[in-house]
């Protein structure tokens, strides 16, 4: 068997052990291949501009091969990369200002509701409004849906992630939603 | 499947990164990161251990210069050097 194909046979938590233990680049390779294109897929959803999002892939992967050992194997190690890679694309757009336009404005005023929003609300939407209503939010509110919906994290996962509390993460989905809702009616209030 | 789901379908489908550009990056990741990446993950791990040890230093050089500041020394309760 190849070395290449022993590695493979490996999870990802055996990688990072014998990578961190022989600092050899073809453990690290195999992470890279792994994950590196679902990380970009991750930065042009939200950055939206391919050349930003290769930058944002390598800078992402410097920062996962420079902090390997914190890895604590409670979470999943995708979770961690993606984790890393919300951060890193939210904190581009906040220093680009990209998220201060009137109409965002208009979005954070959005009036709260009582009720939580139904998932159901967001999981039955037809794709390409989806889309829309996602890119139309605040770029940290479209974060985090995709880290409870589309990478099923939980709610401890994605505070860890973002380094906020569990609350403060419950708050924010309730609000993301809540903007994804009043954007829905606006878009397609005639429908 | 949900709607997020066929949105992560649809992207996938939209944005897959050119395996040349897969291969420059993961070279400028390697080598931007040589000169760095031992000590970084070095440290890192052992940096709990690192700080454990400085403290244990620290902690027991201020306790040892408490107890000379708090004892008296045989120097000076040697009765032959006349403080007594």
């Amino acid at each position: 068997m190849s070395r290449q194909a022993q590695i493979q046979q490996l999870s990802d938590s055996e990688i990072i052990r014998e990578y961190l233990r022989t600092q050899r680049q073809d453990y690290f390779s195999m992470l890279y291949r792994k994950y590196a294109d679902k990380v970009y897929r991750k930065c042009i959803t939200l950055l939206k501009d391919q050349g930003l999002a290769e930058d944002a892939t390598q800078e992402i992967f410097v920062k996962i091969m420079l902090s390997l050992a914190n890895f604590n194997e409670k979470a999943q190690f995708s979770t961690w990369i993606y984790s890393i890679t919300y951060n890193f694309c939210i904190d581009i757009i906040r220093k680009q200002k990209k998220t201060k336009n009137l109409f965002v404005d208009d979005i954070e005023r959005a009036p709260d509701v009582a009720d939580e929003i139904p998932d159901e609300f967001l999981r039955s939407m037809e794709v390409k409004r989806l889309k829309i209503v996602l890119d139309t939010i605040p770029t940290d509110d479209h974060a985090i849906l995709l880290m409870k919906y589309q990478d099923d994290m939980s709610i401890k996962d994605i505070a860890d992630g973002l380094g906020k509390t569990e609350s403060a993460i419950k708050m924010k989905l309730k609000r993301a939603k809540e903007k994804a809702q009043f954007v829905y009616k606006e878009k397609f209030k005639d429908d | 499947m949900d709607s997020f789901q066929k949105l992560l379908e649809e992207e996938d489908n939209d944005f897959t990164m050119p395996e040349q550009t897969l291969k420059d990056i993961e070279k400028r990741v390697h080598f931007s990161t040589q000169p760095v990446r031992f000590i970084a993950n070095t440290v890192d791990l052992f940096l709990p251990k690192a700080i454990s040890v400085f403290v244990a230093v620290i902690g027991s050089r201020n306790f040892n210069k408490r107890v000379r500041q708090t004892t008296p020394t045989s120097h000076q309760t040697d009765p032959a050097n006349g403080d007594f």
